[in-house]
């Protein structure tokens, strides 16, 4: 208890949260360049940003929702949706199958959205819930098996798949991403009450502000950008599968609480959220020099999420902890 | 201090059993379900398929039945299939085995159930020293057991041989399959715990207002470690009969055993908000479960669209079963 209570005192005296996660940037990349001189090489590092480009993207959709103190669990699916659609209407409809790929995260996070909102239960179980049925979804209309795109319909991914000035396209596309939400969340209303709405709901509500529709919104913005990732992954992997986006929901959550936004809500934003990717990033390529096998990785993941969460949680805004 | 505790847990078991009725409404919903099926495929109602019903819903019901201490409390525990993945991989290479000379028979089973347990203990501390949500503490928990059992067991399946080990899934006692023997047993010990023990009432106090049941003395964080220790241990001897069912040690011991046991929880009636329920609504709630599963294969459905069935049913339940006064804001 004592060391909770020391750890609340320095989160609040201290910037604590836009402190934490730089420097254990800067700490693990001075560790990578000892450990490999080839780290910061610039073609290592693009390699990373692309890798990177698809969690980025997943995860700023749900930096949002993790904002407004909300969890949003059906991501994983959503993208492998998005990636079964597109690898199902590629062949016939071109250009046209990201756009419906697109589209069905809209309505997946409107769903979503006015189920948690409309119906008044936890984010967590309305997002559980889709994840069931989206999961079961994706695995009966591709029953169970991998689509793949053949290669002549190659040309129509390009523009993710191919380069510009040296750099993956998926990059730019991630940086565009990146500004859009960066503008939402500082220079719009909605990105505003989002971060009322996580600080103090009630506040929030009692000044006027209609909270359901900015839920509901912030929820359709996180699923179109988990669909987007999926489209992105079906480009990659030339296909889509109800297993494409496996172990991607507990990735895009450790880069938003790793890069310092509280899983209390109302502390935090997008640019934090690409700090956290590049921690990962680099954790990543650090455990696969050090040659730590991938599953352990996985496990090893659980337990940073839950130490990031005790790291990073106001708990002073949450009075009984469930 | 003794007499406020006693005092509010009378007030709650009081208002239990004022409660008690709203089983009636699941109860009715099984047996609409039974008839409705047996309508449409008599085989349903055949002796081959009873035994099948009785034979699937033992596992759904174990687990579910430690998942239930967890709602109870208004907690959740999202970590079971890391949980069973686990407890199968242990069995898997310490009792006798395609792959290894190891044959630890009933100490494999004892190691393994512990092992869970363990993972429930972890669960239990970190959700009270580093007061953490429940949620994001199991979610890692979740993903630390199935990132370990796919390393421990490389992603592959590990046939049993282990003879007593698979009778327990495979045989039958008389008529009745032995899984379904197993079920009986942990039922009855969860019921036990829950109606009979200071434990048991502690749970529902907790659930019924942690600030209140906080007041009255009760040591909340002790009772909430052994709350997820127990939920370890029952998902930990789930894990293991799950092994025996599919006859290997496998890190997909757990796959989709999450949906189905909170689903059971919450269809039975017990809230995610805490403080109603039991285990004796998560029987039926199991029972619902396995009996839609298995109307559904009857009926020829793909058998993943239960997934997304069972998504689709927890919401419902959730929706029809909150609290919503205990909730100041929904997040």
């Amino acid at each position: 208890m004592s060391v909770i209570t020391r750890l609340d005192k320095i989160r609040k005296t201290t910037n604590w949260v836009d402190i934490m996660p730089l420097a254990t940037l800067i700490i693990l990349v001075i560790i990578m360049s000892i450990g490999s001189p080839r780290f910061l090489m610039p073609s290592n590092l693009l390699g990373l940003l692309a890798q990177g480009s698809t969690l980025l993207v997943m995860g700023l959709g749900e930096t949002f929702i993790i904002l407004m103190g909300s969890i949003d669990l059906s991501i994983a699916p959503v993208a492998a949706m998005a990636s079964i659609v597109v690898a199902m209407l590629l062949p016939g409809y071109g250009y046209l199958a990201f756009f419906a790929g697109l589209l069905f995260g809209v309505f997946a996070g409107a769903l979503t959205g006015t189920v948690h909102t409309k119906a008044r239960i936890p984010s967590f179980i309305a997002s559980l819930g889709a994840m069931g049925l989206w999961t079961g979804v994706a695995f009966v209309i591709t029953d169970a098996t991998p689509i793949t795109v053949a290669t002549e319909n190659s040309y129509l991914t390009k523009w993710v798949t191919g380069s510009t000035f040296g750099v993956t396209n998926v990059v730019y596309i991630a940086v565009v991403v990146l500004l859009i939400t960066y503008i939402l969340e500082k220079y719009t209303r909605f990105g505003r009450y989002v971060k009322a709405i996580g600080a103090g709901e009630k506040a929030t509500k009692v000044s006027g502000v209609p909270i359901d529709r900015i839920k509901i919104k912030a929820f359709i913005l996180c699923a179109t950008l988990a669909a987007l990732s999926g489209v992105l992954l079906s480009t990659k992997m030339a296909g889509g599968s109800a297993r494409m986006a496996d172990g991607f929901l507990l990735k895009a959550i450790a880069v938003v609480i790793l890069g310092g936004t509280a899983i209390s809500g109302g502390i935090g934003g997008v640019l934090r959220t690409v700090v956290g990717v590049l921690i990962v990033m680099v954790l990543d390529v650090g455990m696969n020099m050090f040659g730590v096998n991938p599953w352990f990785q996985q496990a090893i993941y659980g337990g940073i999420i839950i130490l990031a969460v005790a790291l990073t949680i106001d708990r002073s805004r949450i009075t009984i902890i469930k | 201090m003794a007499s406020v505790i006693e005092g509010s847990t009378q007030r709650f078991s009081r208002l239990r059993r004022l409660r008690f009725p709203p089983i009636v409404g699941p109860l009715i919903v099984l047996i609409v379900l039974v008839l409705l099926i047996t309508i449409i495929n008599p085989r349903f109602l055949s002796p081959i398929n009873l035994t099948n019903l009785a034979r699937q819903s033992s596992i759904l019901l174990i687990i579910a039945l430690g998942e239930t201490f967890i709602i109870l409390m208004g907690s959740i525990d999202l970590s079971i299939e890391g949980n069973m993945a686990l407890t199968s991989v242990i069995i898997g290479t310490l009792a006798a085995n395609y792959f290894n000379s190891n044959d630890l028979g009933i100490w494999a089973v004892l190691l393994a159930v512990l092992a869970g347990t363990t993972m429930g203990l972890l669960s239990g501390i970190f959700v009270t020293k580093l007061r953490i949500p429940s949620f994001m503490a199991t979610l890692g928990m979740w993903y630390v057991g199935l990132g370990l059992a796919t390393y421990l067991s490389n992603g592959m399946n590990l046939p049993l041989l282990d003879p007593m080990i698979l009778s327990w899934a495979r045989g039958t006692i008389g008529p009745i399959p032995t899984l379904t023997f197993f079920g009986i047993a942990m039922f009855l010990l969860a019921f036990f715990i829950e109606r009979f023990t200071r434990f048991g009432r502690y749970i529902f106090a907790i659930g019924g207002g942690e600030d209140r049941a906080k007041l009255a003395g009760i040591p909340i964080n002790k009772y909430k470690i052994m709350a997820f220790t127990l939920a370890g241990f029952f998902i930990g001897v789930g894990g293991v009969l799950n092994s025996a069912r599919i006859g290997a040690g496998t890190a997909t011991a757990g796959l989709n055993q999450l949906f189905a046991a909170i689903t059971a929880v919450v269809v039975g009636g017990t809230a995610l908000t805490g403080g109603t329920g039991g285990v004796v609504q998560t029987l039926v709630g199991a029972l619902i479960v396995i009996v839609i599963s298995n109307g559904m294969l009857l009926a020829g459905v793909h058998s993943y669209a239960q997934l997304a069935v069972q998504g689709v049913i927890i919401t419902i339940a959730v929706i029809l079963t909150l609290d919503r006064s205990k909730l100041p804001y929904i997040k």
